[in-house]
């Protein structure tokens, strides 16, 4: 047979709490972490299509103020008019510079403070709008100079670093470049250059939080005839936004990934695509806006994989909230079990010592709960066992005693002498017959009296035995005992202790009839009223005074101790009281030189007690 | 529950508050220039809106990179509030040096103060702080704008040579010091020109276009002069571009100013202009030269003044023109 393992109760307690905490734990941080990464992702995606919309826009806006400056100047004809003098000396120079420089002031503050115009002169003149003093260079001689005053229309000069022209503290700008051609020779007379201020817009770009990367794409497709045939030179350029630099990416270059991508994509938006969209590829975001006046176009990147970048934190956080969640909740748990199996398990413990014998086990009161009034109950009931232990244990140690006492009184040896005394008197007088009845007597007596050995006997054999005894003591003492004895043949086999009768009676004999000169009469009746068996010894022997009659009850009531005398009756009484407790009763009636009876009552029900 | 659960249970809280501080990134970094070598100054500048100020911070950045010395600025664009943030915030790299250029001469004392406390010593530069004690910044470096004054009222007081005349005094910003010491240093010397009073006082606010149009009131209220004394060459051409309108290009009266800018320079070629009074913003020399003896133990005077130059058309190429 496969002995099924046994659990314990607090690890019952420990796996229910556990599972029933731990998973609304696991689940409320799973479910919390999904609805905030989604939000988070969601949000941040948005947010970096703002910003981009939002720089965009301001960059959008700047530029077009900065083409209609430039217009606006290069069309001016006070500065045509300048620009086609011819100065006779430096002094008139000056004078020139000077007034038109104050009256282009009015630009910078009429449009935005970044925006400065600056009008370089073939001759000489120099011109500008803010408070920038010129660096004092020969800015004729300029690449940049040369690209403008040798175009036919505007050139947007790609964000660089310091400034074309003047002594400035501000790092990265702009510039529009628009030459002045004099309308009769069609020469350029100067070259108006608006250039913006972008500190601001970069700085704004450096700071945003979101990791996205501006670049601005100049897209530069020339067309050219060569031998005859038409040759589409892509020179495309990116400009790159670091910190601290500015960086231009040409086609051929080794660039970064999402440069590369970038450029990958230029093709499309070159072509019929809208001014502005947002589209994921290659696992980046791709934002790009076609600026209304100039072919550049803005492109923001940013990795997909970054907008997950602040879920670290949010994932850390979790997980180290589930950890944490989950030992308070184990721990929980496990002082929940341990607080409810505790007194369980010292519950146990205690049941265990008492099934071991151990009936001084208590336990202390724990708590004000069930279990606690359990406590109180189990120490009750160890109380009342041991009590009972101890009643039953002194109960049959009287027993044993009475028993003994019993077994002694049946083999006493006066009484056996006197027997075999008289039996070898009966055998030498040569009453056989008598002897054979004697012998036959002191038989049944023994037979009926050992009993097997057993502690119960049917009425019929008490009787016989009482009857064996008063026949043997019949003879004995010849003709100055006479008894009777009739039993209810309902009563024959009625369970009672045996010995009960032969005490009774030989109390009758040795107290009652053995003083009387003329003998006396025994009269032993077995019979049934009403639900009580009834069995009663009278003896019309010398009676018992009020005294001593008054003395005996309380003897068997217990109320004094015994003495030697009467020591029959109360063992007796101890041993009916034993079998049947207070179903039965023993009565004592005597009056002096009239006789005793002594009556027995047990109310019929379960014979033992 | 017993005391060693609750005790086990407030370790785990308190890792759960570390590992949360961990994750949300608000440990503290050491600034990246505690890493580098070079000595750390840092500048914090009023504003960089004229070319004097441009040359002022320019002038302080490039004596700082020549002589190896890594320097953090920022400028307050004229506000004052700002410039105590900006102050606030360079202290938190712990410079060794704060420079300070003050938007204004009063309430920058309790900034100036903090920076003591840190060990970051003060350097004044191109102005003035009053609610400072002299133990509270190593030196002030600065031009002497009454002297400014003074020699301005010198140049139109000999070029009336006892004619009476009325001066138009073009101030800067209300409330600055250098506006309050040029006009005091104009007026106390003027006094030694019993000929010449002061026509009326006009704000340019430094600015070039808002003394066009301050000038420009002051002429349609009715009010003459003969003279105008601008306390900065932003000042002056504004009042030359007005006067140049008003004559036809023929400016009869002397214009004089101070700063000495390339503007000015040019105006002064152009005969347009009478005088200049050179307020030197190349001041970053004299400020690395106190730092430098700082770091040697050598007395610093508590206060250097850069003299200025008067020019005239005679001496212009002596002019700088910044």
């Amino acid at each position: 047979m496969i002995m099924k393992k046994k659990s314990e109760i607090r690890k019952k307690f420990l796996r229910y709490f556990g599972t029933f905490s731990v998973i609304p734990v696991v689940l409320f941080c799973t479910i919390s972490f999904a609805y905030i990464s989604s939000n988070q992702v969601k949000n941040k995606k948005s947010e970096v299509i703002s910003e981009m919309e939002y720089v965009s826009k301001e960059l959008d806006n700047l530029l077009q103020d900065v083409y209609r400056i430039g217009k606006t100047v290069s069309e001016d004809e006070k500065v045509h008019q300048v620009l086609n003098k011819t100065f006779s000396s430096v002094s008139e120079r000056y004078t020139y510079d000077i007034s038109l420089s104050n009256e282009l002031s009015y630009v910078s503050k009429y449009y935005n403070t970044r925006i400065d115009v600056y009008i370089i002169g073939e001759n000489g003149g120099l011109y500008k709008s803010g408070y920038n003093s010129f660096k004092e260079e020969e800015y004729r001689d300029k690449e940049w100079y040369q690209s403008i005053v040798n175009s036919d229309d505007l050139v947007w000069i790609e964000p660089y670093t310091g400034s074309l022209i003047a002594k400035t503290l501000n790092k990265y700008h702009l510039a529009l470049g628009v030459p002045v051609i004099n309308i009769k020779t069609g020469q350029a007379t100067g070259a108006v250059v608006v250039e913006l201020q972008i500190d601001e817009l970069i700085n704004y770009i450096l700071e945003e939080k979101h990791g996205q990367q501006f670049y601005i794409v100049v897209p530069n497709t020339t067309m050219l005839i060569e031998n005859e045939n038409v040759k589409i030179y892509e020179e495309d350029r990116i400009i790159a936004i670091y910190e601290d630099s500015l960086y231009a990416y040409e086609k051929d270059d080794k660039k970064p990934d999402n440069i590369q991508q970038t450029f990958n994509n230029i093709a499309y938006w070159k072509k019929d695509f809208p001014s502005k969209a947002t589209m994921e590829k290659n696992g980046y975001i791709f934002s790009y806006y076609q600026f209304e006046k100039s072919n550049w176009i803005l492109v923001g990147t940013i990795k997909v994989l970054q907008l997950y970048k602040p879920l670290y934190n949010i994932i850390l956080i979790s997980v180290v909230g589930t950890v944490v969640l989950l030992i308070i909740a184990i721990f929980a748990s496990y002082s929940m079990s341990k607080t409810v199996t505790k007194p369980i398990l010292l519950l146990k413990e205690s049941v265990a010592n008492v099934q071991e014998g151990n009936l001084d086990v208590r336990i202390e009161k724990i708590g004000n709960d069930e279990i606690g009034d359990l406590s109180i109950q189990f120490n009750k009931m160890v109380i009342s066992i041991k009590e009972l232990v101890n009643r039953i244990y002194e109960e049959q140690k009287k027993l044993h005693e009475y028993e003994l006492m019993l077994l002694q009184a049946q083999i006493n040896p006066h009484f056996l002498y006197n027997t075999l005394d008289s039996l070898i008197w009966l055998l030498r007088m040569k009453q056989l017959d008598e002897a054979v009845k004697m012998t036959m007597a002191l038989t049944n007596f023994f037979r009926t009296g050992l009993n097997k050995g057993k502690d119960t006997i049917s009425l019929k054999e008490e009787v016989l035995n009482a009857e064996s005894y008063l026949t043997i003591q019949q003879m004995r003492y010849k003709n100055k005992l006479s008894f009777n004895v009739s039993m209810d043949s309902r009563l024959e086999e009625f369970l009672l202790p045996k010995m009960i009768l032969q005490p009774l009676v030989e109390n009758s004999i040795y107290h009652g009839i053995k003083g009387k000169p003329n003998g006396g009469f025994i009269e032993l009746k077995c019979y049934k009223t009403d639900d009580r068996v009834i069995i009663s010894v009278t003896d019309n022997g010398l009676g018992i005074s009020e005294e001593q009659l008054a003395y005996l009850k309380k003897q068997i009531n217990k109320e004094v101790n015994h003495n030697s005398s009467s020591y029959g009756l109360i063992n007796v009484n101890e041993r009916l009281n034993l079998f049947f407790g207070e179903r039965c009763q023993l009565k004592i009636e005597s009056i002096l030189g009239e006789g005793t009876t002594i009556t027995i009552e047990i109310t019929e029900g379960d014979n033992h007690v | 529950m017993g005391q060693s659960k609750l005790r086990l249970l407030v370790i785990l809280l308190g890792a759960l508050i570390v590992l949360g501080n961990i994750s949300s990134g608000c440990s503290k970094k050491n600034p990246e220039h505690q890493k580098n070598d070079r000595l750390l100054i840092a500048l914090s500048a009023c504003d960089k809106n004229n070319a004097r100020s441009i040359a002022l911070i320019s002038s302080v950045l490039e004596e700082a990179e020549k002589n190896n010395m890594s320097i953090e600025w920022r400028c307050a664009g004229g506000s004052f509030t700002k410039q105590k943030e900006d102050i606030k915030k360079l202290l938190e790299l712990m410079p060794q040096y704060l420079i300070i250029v003050p938007a204004r001469s009063l309430g920058l004392g309790e900034a100036i103060k903090e920076a003591n406390q840190q060990g970051t010593k003060v350097i004044l530069l191109d102005g003035q702080v009053n609610d400072v004690t002299e133990n509270e910044y190593l030196c002030r470096i600065s031009t002497d704008p009454e002297w400014e004054g003074i020699a301005s009222a010198r140049i139109i007081g000999e070029f009336f040579n006892g004619k009476k005349a009325k001066v138009l005094e073009i101030q800067g910003k209300k409330g600055t010091s250098v506006s309050k010491e040029r006009s005091s240093g104009f007026r106390k010397e003027l006094c030694n020109y019993p000929n010449l009073e002061i026509a009326g006082v006009v704000y340019g606010d430094f600015d070039r276009t808002v003394t066009q149009q301050n000038i420009r009131k002051f002429i349609e209220a009715g009010k003459e002069f003969d003279a105008i004394f601008a306390h900065s060459d932003e000042e002056g051409l504004g009042a030359l571009e007005v006067l140049r309108k008003l004559w036809d290009d023929e400016i009869r009266i002397p214009i004089v100013s101070v700063n000495g800018q390339q503007d000015v320079k040019k105006a002064l070629i152009a005969n347009k202009y009478y005088a200049c009074v050179e307020s030197t913003p190349y001041l970053g020399n004299h400020v690395i030269h106190v730092i430098q003896n700082d770091m040697c133990g050598a007395r610093i005077s508590r206060e250097i003044i850069v003299e200025g130059k008067v020019v005239t058309r005679d001496n212009v190429s002596e002019l700088m023109g910044y």
